[in-house]
């Protein structure tokens, strides 16, 4: 059964990837607006201002160290979104990433159909919508930080195929997002699992159900997302954790108001057969003063000591400043200082890191 | 690990404090005082829609079969309007807008919204292309020619 969905997903990658192509090669088609065209990129360089290495981006293994590096943010995004008609649209978004050698991946590969002018359903691939800044990650260009705060997004599954169904209603003077969604992940060598154990580890999401919530007034932003699943595991082709309940809860609030941003944001990641429980936490100050937006962040992961000696622990302090300097584009430069303050789990260590990054949208 | 569940918890006690804090701190004023009308072209077949319906499609919503109407313009050639529009309408900064756009269009696929920030370029824009919509005074939309005001929005 496994395999048989592992093959259907290859096929369908193999399938996505021959669209792209013939889509980029019918540029006249593109150009005809039949096809709409978006696009994403981060260029961004660091080095680690004391300590060996800073782990920048989880899921991806973004690695700075002493020397000046451009890889671990750095990414280009391409959105292709085909209007087959009014109803049904097929989207596809290719993302290239400097932590992984710049391969082009396919995060997002979707055929979306819209039910009425509030309901959409949408099949196929997805990223995994457990944190407030999950499912735009790669965009920088939506948020003030270089990258969202490394002790949040520790997330070794990124994305899931599946289906999702999207409810938006308005509720009284509130705008509601309803997000109910089901799927499963095979991530084979996992990168982040793999890099911090060093051996190979396979990991399986299944029986993924999760909904998310969103609610927002003016300058008011609340959300809520819950997802339960299975997991498997193995390390070295020896199976260590089979059909594993495990269960995310998370809620973030968020004030915009005209000049000040206070942004939260609250996680529970929990597996209880295996005794692990490990919670984040994120606060965010920005102050707007024309195009420039300094901002200050304190973010951490606690997990509850268990019996295995699983004791994770860290935070980050964080300062920086956006500079809009431009439509669309975004200068950023930032200062992380990381207290690694795990007995038994050490993730990199303390280390401090100074970045550069320059987002855009197009 | 009751020590550390306490320690959530104070933790969620002072994030909620201080968003209570935030929420009294808070003061929004808007001045402006300028009436904004919806408008297309002349030969245009449209129904009018609730603000609500006008918002969400200025959100990147699909608009209803009912209301006929093909896409929404962002006029940003009148900066007046423009902030008054996503003040009444709107109900954000423009900040805010934007990221919400960016998002929805990268997380759901939505087209983008397009833009136009000349006057004489926002009129032709319009009048070639019947049955999309965007807002302006209602002053300047009665004077312009071929130009149908279909509601009034603020």
């Amino acid at each position: 059964m496994d395999l048989s969905i592992r093959l259907a997903v290859r096929i369908i990658k193999r399938l996505v990837t021959i669209l792209l192509y013939i889509i980029l090669s019918n540029f006249n088609y593109v150009m005809a607006n039949e096809i709409e065209v978006s696009g994403f990129a981060s260029i961004a360089a660091g080095t680690a201002a004391s300590g060996d290495r800073f782990l920048a981006d989880y899921p991806k293994t973004g690695v700075y160290d002493e020397d000046l590096s451009y890889s671990p943010d750095s990414s280009l995004g391409i959105q292709l979104a085909a209007n087959v008609n009014p109803q049904t649209s097929f989207i596809i978004q290719a993302v290239s990433h400097g932590a992984n050698s710049y391969e082009v991946e396919l995060d997002w590969a979707y055929v979306s159909y819209i039910l009425n002018p509030e309901i959409t359903l949408q099949a196929g691939r997805k990223r995994l919508p457990l944190y407030y800044y999950s499912d735009h990650f790669d965009i920088a260009y939506t948020y003030n930080w270089v990258r969202p705060p490394a002790d949040n997004y520790t997330w070794q599954i990124t994305n899931y195929n599946g289906i999702s169904l999207v409810y938006e209603p308005n509720i009284g003077e509130w705008d509601a997002l309803i997000n109910v969604y089901t799927g499963r992940e095979d991530s084979e060598e996992n990168d982040l699992l793999s890099s911090l154990s060093g051996s190979v580890v396979d990991e399986t999401w299944k029986n993924m159900f999760g909904i998310v919530l969103e609610l927002s007034r003016d300058w008011l932003d609340f959300r809520f997302t819950v997802m339960q699943g299975q997991l498997d595991r193995s390390i070295d082709n020896v199976i260590v954790e089979e059909d594993v309940k495990q269960q995310f809860v998370g809620l973030s609030t968020n004030l915009y108001f005209d000049s000040l941003n206070v942004l939260s944001e609250i996680n529970r990641y929990e597996r209880s057969a295996s005794d692990i429980q490990v919670d984040t936490l994120m606060l965010s100050f920005a102050y707007q003063i024309n195009e420039f937006t300094p901002h200050i962040t304190y973010s951490s992961l606690e997990q509850v000591p268990n019996a295995a000696g699983g004791d994770e622990k860290h935070s980050t302090n964080s300062f920086g400043v956006r500079w809009d300097f431009i439509s669309n584009m975004a200068l950023k430069v930032q200062y992380d200082k990381t207290r690694d303050k795990g007995q038994t789990i050490q993730i990199m260590g303390d280390a401090e890191l100074l970045s550069v990054s320059l987002d855009m949208v197009f | 690990m009751f020590i550390n569940q306490l320690f959530f918890i104070k933790k969620i006690k002072q994030v909620t404090c201080l968003f209570i804090v935030m929420f009294f701190y808070n003061q929004y004023l808007y001045a402006d005082e300028v009436s904004g009308v919806l408008v297309t072209a002349h030969n245009s077949q449209l129904n009018k829609i609730s603000i609500i319906e006008v918002r969400k499609l200025y959100l990147g919503l699909p608009a209803s079969e009912q209301s006929g109407i093909k896409q929404p313009v962002m006029n940003v050639s009148d900066k007046l309007v423009y902030r008054s529009f996503m003040n009444k309408i709107m109900r954000m900064t423009e900040k805010s807008y934007n990221r919400k756009i960016i998002k929805r269009i990268f997380r759901q696929g939505a087209d983008k919204i397009i833009s136009i920030d000349n006057d004489d370029e926002l009129i032709k824009y319009i009048l070639e292309n019947p049955n999309n919509v965007t807002f302006m005074s209602i002053e300047k939309a009665k004077h312009i020619k071929g130009i149908r005001i279909v509601q009034p929005l603020w």
